[in-house]
């Protein structure tokens, strides 16, 4: 009996034990992933220009002046709309007609330009139920303009307004297309004269798609209402119709806008609250803001928000319930993005900022920029190593820069918001997580550089710098205009330099604050402040088809034994025999395809643990005939081993290369083992780093790792079936 | 074998350390041949770089492994194929070791050669019960467990999720629970097999006896706890940057821990199937 107590006690204790082993293995195992607690950081240093920075506008040249009242009933998705616009002619010459983007109407049927567009995949799910904009009265001075309209279906040379030639169609027809058209004016409005239009208007917002509409009883209104299109300095309207792959241009100017809502709805909008009350059952209240070219609003009776003074601006945070891990992660973001974005752009001017959390199977509407709000999207659980909420809360924000107060022409030049924002997201959330800026998980850390890697090599070598329209698909557009555009400024600040890049950035965002500015504008900044190859290479780079590739393409290392073989003197034939000399003949060839121009580091590793760098240049391709290079020049340059050797960053006539291949000479008393082409990564427009590196060995190393981690992995799936 | 003897000398993993080094030894060899493919295509990917593969896993950033990604797409889905082939036809072949190594801890007496010849007479029988224990076990995990779960989360939808979650994992552990109650009824089945060369239907009627089901359960959860709790140990291990030969060796060690760990919990069911036979007068 006491025996099998004794033996009953010992397998108790046996299972705690086991337990315990368990379970400090299970908390080990979770802990090795468990990412590291992150903090914002503190602000980036950014150098001035000599002379310091231009003038930061303190507003902007208001063109239109917006005053709506909105209503919204959430049972049938409608909005009435009413009040009035003001323009002023703020170009060079008289004004015959005005032009309105309805965006609404892009939802209206399956034959408009969005939605005939072959773009793939790409955001924007087309089998949601339809939405329009009515227009039901445009006046004038009491006189409706709006029975004159004439819709404009980009499809050719329909007569048109003198003063906008017609740009080349940009999908083959599209006649029930109403998301632009053409107002002709009683009389002409001469230059700096105003006009007021009164309109009322009627929305159907659609199922939540691209941004706008309604999931049950939340209501998101983007491009909402009747908007004047950007007035250009010499008169023309920038006329387009709305495009799948496209966003939006128009001039700044201030909107003061009343909506009214059911009570029990919480209602998120750009601009701060002027007034807010209840009456009769609805909430009644006014967003005033100036210095913006668009304004957008939320309405749900789910919301639950929070608000919190960042940097200085009221955050205003909307989120469904139990999404306040997620409101944490987007403040934590908002406040590191808020210091690296005010540091190096200029800081933000307005005194709020609401950022909008839909939900889930409204996520469509998630990710999107409007002035002073942004929306995010992402899980409800606390930051568990992969980043999307912050990576998604730092790009919207980081449009109220690119975009919002550099009003660049989203439609003609999508990189220069979209692409231009991702590179800043790239600094922001590199300050934030390390490298492991996309994923951190353990020791694995993943960058969110990898998208702007794949981007380069997405689906075409198209120009980065076209318009929206004219990629080849969404994938195509995605992968060039968000993440190339990334790649080859962070390639241009790894390369010409980071201060100088940083100034760069930094003089455009100030110069050109409340300004329209386009991609001349953009090189002549960077060649006043990089230089003039900073300049060439990002023209080759942005505007042209490239692709580029950096390879190690072989080396080789044999032992030097001095003069061997016959040779004839003053005193007749001597044969040299093979001294035992300890010098080395060591040579690495290396390769680019592709036009760009960048410095290449490359890294030279020897027998006796030492290495050596230098920078390259391949030049301009030499593809042209040449006269032939003396057979023996000064070709080789010996690096004098274990001192630092200057760059040699000009190749000269001499330099044994041709534009497409480099040989690096190192010759020395120890044997040449390895080279590794742009061994930091520099090179973010690599294709392929992978041909990056070349040893003596040649793989005959194995990959211990590879095999161990194989072999364990495997050995976990084997026990799984196993006996 | 009479019961006497069985007596005398009660079933043990530990008592038959042959047989556990050879199970060990040839999952490992299985493992081995699975993963060979994996890392001989990595040593030509990323093997000539001078700081070894190491570069294309743990470089801080991980942009090497964009570029393996992309040429490995098309192979990767032939490494997976493979690695599943031979998956299958090991989950084939052990379920021979299986009865060979319960024989073996059955009697510690028994010589390997007897064990193995043991395993091979009961294979069939030992197939049909992982099968049908196998499919068990999938029905209880969809009608207890996914379904449900499912129907909850869909009127769920506009909940706060935290609330929803834990509904949701509700249905999700009670389902837990009766598949390792299947798993735990099934060990004593093969014991039984093995033991008493019972046939599948009068093996199967241990599923009458609630409190030996619940015997083996109680034993079997603090060992499947420490068994997956030591691939935690692996994960910590390997996220520590020690030499490639420690954390080879540390993970084998596990490996070999967990091995171990299922003979114990085999050798558990034998002896309650030993035990609930005398007393129920099976034998
Ligand atoms: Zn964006």
């Amino acid at each position: 009996m006491a025996d099998a107590r004794a033996s009953r006690r010992r397998e108790s204790i046996e299972a705690l034990l086991l337990a315990a082993i368990g379970g400090i293995g299970l908390i080990m195992g979770a802990r090795a992933l468990r990412p590291a607690q992150v903090v914002p950081a503190r602000p980036p240093s950014v150098e001035p220009p000599l002379g310091g920075w231009p003038r930061i506008a303190e507003h902007a040249d208001g063109v239109v002046r917006y005053t709506l009242q909105a209503k919204l009933d959430p049972a049938s998705h409608e909005i009435d709309g009413h009040g009035t616009i003001t323009l002023k002619n703020s170009s060079s010459i008289a004004l015959n007609d005005l032009r309105l983007h309805l965006y609404l109407n892009a939802f209206k049927n399956d034959r408009t330009v969005f939605r005939r567009a072959r773009v793939g995949g790409f955001r924007g799910d087309r089998s949601r139920g339809a939405g329009y904009i009515d227009i039901r009265r445009l006046s004038l001075a009491g006189e409706d303009l709006w029975p004159k309209r004439e819709w404009i279906d980009h499809r050719g040379d329909t007569p048109q307004d003198p003063h906008t030639p017609n740009t080349a169609p940009i999908v083959e027809g599209a006649p029930d297309d109403q998301t632009d058209v053409r107002i002709p004016l009683p009389k002409p409005l001469p230059a700096g004269e105003s006009i007021t239009l009164e309109v009322d208007f009627h929305d159907r917002l659609p199922e939540v798609t691209e941004r706008t509409g309604y999931e049950g009883s939340f209501h998101f209104a983007g491009q909402w209402f009747p908007k004047l299109a950007r007035l250009e300095k010499d008169g023309r309207w920038a006329s387009f119709p709305f495009h799948h792959l496209a966003e939006f241009y128009a001039d700044y100017g201030s909107f003061d806008v009343t909506l009214d809502v059911p009570e029990t709805f919480t209602i998120g909008a750009s601009g701060p609250v002027v007034s807010s009350k209840v009456e009769a059952g609805r909430r009644i209240e006014r967003h005033v803001i100036d210095d913006v070219h668009d304004f957008a609003w939320t309405a749900w009776d789910r919301f639950v928000a929070r608000e919190q003074r960042i940097e200085g601006v009221l955050v205003r945070f909307l989120a469904p319930p139990g999404y306040g891990a997620a409101i944490d992660r987007e403040a934590l973001a908002v406040e590191h993005a808020l210091r690296d974005k005010n540091a190096r752009f200029g800081a933000y001017p307005y005194p709020v900022l609401t950022v909008v959390h839909p939900p889930d199977d409204a996520d469509e509407a998630g990710g999107m920029e409007y002035p002073t709000l942004i929306t995010t999207g992402g899980p409800w659980w606390p930051n568990h190593g992969l980043h999307e909420i912050e990576g998604v809360t730092i790009h919207e924000l980081g449009h109220q820069w690119f975009y919002g107060l550099v009003g660049t022409h989203e439609v003609e030049w999508p990189a220069g918001d979209e692409g231009f924002n991702s590179y800043a997201d790239e600094l922001a959330l590199g300050t934030l997580f390390g490298r492991g800026s996309g994923v951190t998980l353990g020791p694995l850390q993943l960058s969110t550089e990898m998208l702007a890697v794949r981007g380069v090599d997405a689906s075409f070598d198209e120009p980065i710098f076209q318009p929206a329209h004219r990629f080849a698909s969404g994938r195509s557009y995605g992968g060039r205009v968000y993440g190339a555009t990334a790649a080859v400024l962070l390639t241009l600040r790894r390369t010409f330099g980071a201060a100088k890049l940083d100034t760069a950035m930094g003089v455009w965002t100030r110069k050109f604050r409340f300004q329209h500015p386009g991609p001349e504008d953009f090189f002549a900044v960077l060649g006043e402040h990089v230089g003039a190859d900073c300049e060439a290479a990002a023209r080759t780079a942005f505007s042209t088809p490239f692709s580029y590739d950096v390879y190690a393409e072989s080396l080789s290392s044999e032992k030097d034994r001095g003069p061997v073989g016959y040779f004839d003197g003053k005193d007749g034939r001597v044969k040299k025999e093979p001294e035992d000399a300890a010098r080395w003949k060591s040579s690495a060839w290396i390769g680019r395809r592709g036009a760009l121009d960048l410095p290449v580091d490359v890294e030279l590793r020897f027998a006796d643990g030492s290495r050596t760098r230098r920078t390259i240049r391949f030049g301009a391709p030499a593809y042209a005939v040449a006269p032939a290079p003396p057979m023996i020049g000064a070709d080789v340059a010996a690096i004098a081993l274990g001192v630092p050797v200057a760059a040699d960053t000009q190749p000269s006539q001499q330099s044994p290369s041709n534009g497409t291949w480099y040989r690096l000479d190192a010759d020395g008393p120890t044997q040449l083992v390895a080279v590794i082409v742009d061994p930091d990564h520099k090179l973010l427009v690599d294709r392929d780093r992978l041909d990056n590196f070349a040893s003596l060995s040649n793989g005959r190393g194995g990959a211990p790792i590879a095999r161990e981690r194989s072999l364990a992995w495997i050995g976990v799936l084997t026990r799984l079936v196993g006996p | 074998m009479t019961g006497a003897a069985h007596a005398a000398a009660p079933a043990s993993a530990r008592r038959r350390p042959d047989a556990l080094v050879l199970v060990f030894v040839v999952e490992v060899l299985i493992a081995w041949v699975l993963a060979a493919p994996w890392s001989e295509t990595l040593a030509r990917t990323v093997g000539a770089h001078p700081d070894g593969d190491r570069v294309a896993f743990w470089h801080p950033g991980g942009l090497l492994l964009v570029d393996l990604a992309e040429r490995l797409r098309g192979v990767l889905s032939a490494l997976v194929a493979a690695t599943s082939i031979g998956l299958a036809v090991f989950a084939l072949a052990s379920v021979f070791v299986l009865g060979a190594w319960t024989a073996a801890i059955d009697d510690p007496g028994r010589p390997l050669r007897a064990a193995i010849a043991r395993g091979a007479e009961v294979f069939w029988r030992l197939l049909v019960l992982g099968v049908v224990s196998g499919f068990a076990a999938c029905v209880v995990a969809a009608l207890l467990g996914i379904i449900p779960a499912w129907g909850i989360s869909v009127r769920l939808a506009d909940w706060d999720p935290r609330a929803a979650l834990f509904l949701i994992s509700l249905p999700l552990l009670v389902s837990a629970v009766f598949i390792a109650a299947i798993l735990a009824a099934a060990d004593l089945a093969r014991a039984r097999v093995v033991r008493h060369d019972m046939s599948l239907l009068a093996a199967l009627a241990i599923l009458r006896d609630r409190r030996a089901v619940w015997s083996q359960l109680v034993a079997s959860a603090p060992r499947w706890l420490a068994s997956i709790g030591l691939l935690g140990w692996g994960a910590a291990i390997s996220s520590h940057s020690l030499s490639v030969t420690t954390i080879f060796l540390s993970h084998q060690a596990i490996a070999f821990a967990r091995v171990a760990l299922r003979g114990s919990v085999l050798a558990r069911a034998l002896r309650l199937a030993g035990a609930r036979a005398a007393a129920s007068g099976i034998e």
